[in-house]
């Protein structure tokens, strides 16, 4: 892997990174309006139009995560190829750096939502617009749904603080196989 | 990767940082504007809405002067005046450390003026039988902890950056060993 290579591969998991939190957070949404006035033509609508949105967003998400090597020479070029190549242990550090950024600045929004749903689950009528208390808020979808996916987001901030260690050897797996194989392709042709 | 490149890109992501503050500080401020006229309809204090667009003001100026007029000192200060031997260990405590403190002046530029404002409303509304007084408490909560960490990044968060330089390195380690495996 070349440095343009590295820098258009990071730059590609970290809007995938994006596009999978806004996926968990379009997903999530219809649950949370379930217990608004809205008549339920409009809420079966927003439900379908959400559930599209949902997936078209989870499989950008996937392509930019884990399917990004066309992408990547796209926008790098063919002239890219000739840079020499980085040691391996760049790579390592290089997304381990932009997955620590990215986590950092998720766990804001997070801690921020989890202080939201936390107290209206013991304490009751924080929430606005809510009047329940106790096993009744637990149970109440928009707090299932909140809470669910204030507690979704923090994991995935405190594994990316973490270095994403699964996916950044993944991916060094899937570099080091493919350059193996074009060194024993290119043995065979000669 | 030298000292000079290295202060060159410290000072490029807190220009950065600080154009971003600029930004989201517009972004939240002209809104605002647009509903000063009706602010004494909202059951609030009229001047409530000045106070928390005077801290919003007074917060994003002094960290812009800080990140754009003392950026060579933070920059100097990020990339530290150790001797490592070994170059790596050394750009990447520098990049951490940078991700650190931009990271951290964010914190506190999201977490002050939420804390202002949510000690203001509790001063105010404290003594009357509103519903609306039980929301200060947690924000307060959250706010001092979001404070408390933005300090901590702010500063470098040396240990956090220890911990993770070590891993790293441990990291790369475990792979050289598992390379021959893999191919």
């Amino acid at each position: 892997m070349t440095r343009p290579h590295l820098i258009a591969k990071l730059i590609l998991a970290a809007i995938g990174i994006r596009l999978f939190m806004w996926f968990i957070s379009i997903a999530s949404s219809p649950f949370i309006r379930l217990e608004t006035r809205y008549p339920h033509e409009f809420l079966s609508m927003s439900f379908i139009i959400t559930f599209a949105e949902s997936l078209v967003l989870l499989a950008a998400s996937m392509i930019f995560l884990f399917r990004s090597d066309g992408l990547m020479r796209m926008i790098v070029g063919p002239d890219a190829d000739r840079c020499p190549k980085i040691d391996v242990c760049w790579v390592i550090a290089s997304f381990r750096i932009m997955f620590c950024l990215s986590g950092l600045l998720m766990i804001y929004s997070c801690i921020m939502s989890l202080f939201y749903y936390i107290p209206t689950i013991f304490k009751g009528p924080i929430l606005p617009y809510t009047t329940l208390q106790g096993q009744e808020a637990l149970l109440s979808p928009k707090l299932l749904a909140g809470g669910f996916k204030s507690i979704v987001d923090c994991v995935i901030a405190i594994y990316l603080i973490f270095g994403a260690p699964h996916y950044i050897r993944w991916q060094l797996r899937k570099m080091l196989v493919k350059e193996s194989n074009q060194i024993s392709g290119v043995g065979k042709h000669e | 990767m030298n000292k000079n490149e290295l202060n060159v890109i410290a000072r490029i992501v807190l220009v950065g940082v600080g154009l971003y503050v600029v930004i989201q500080t517009f972004l939240t401020i002209l809104p605002s504007i647009a509903v000063l006229p009706f602010a004494k309809d909202s059951g609030q204090p009229g001047y409530m809405i000045f106070i928390i667009l005077g801290i919003y003001v007074i917060i994003s100026a002094a960290t812009v002067y800080f990140l754009f007029r003392c950026a060579n000192s933070i920059s100097a200060k990020i990339i530290g005046n150790e001797q490592v031997d070994d170059a790596q260990v050394s750009w990447l405590s520098v990049a951490f450390r940078l991700i650190c403190v931009s990271a951290g002046v964010l914190f506190l530029y999201w977490s002050v003026p939420s804390l202002v404002s949510s000690v203001f409303m509790y001063m105010i509304y404290k003594n009357q039988q509103y519903a609306y007084v039980m929301y200060p408490r947690p924000d307060i909560a959250r706010d001092i902890i979001m404070l408390a960490l933005g300090i901590y990044f702010a500063f470098g968060a040396p240990g956090f950056v220890r911990w993770q330089v070590k891993r790293t390195l441990k990291q790369c380690s475990k792979f050289e060993e598992q390379k021959a495996s893999w191919c």
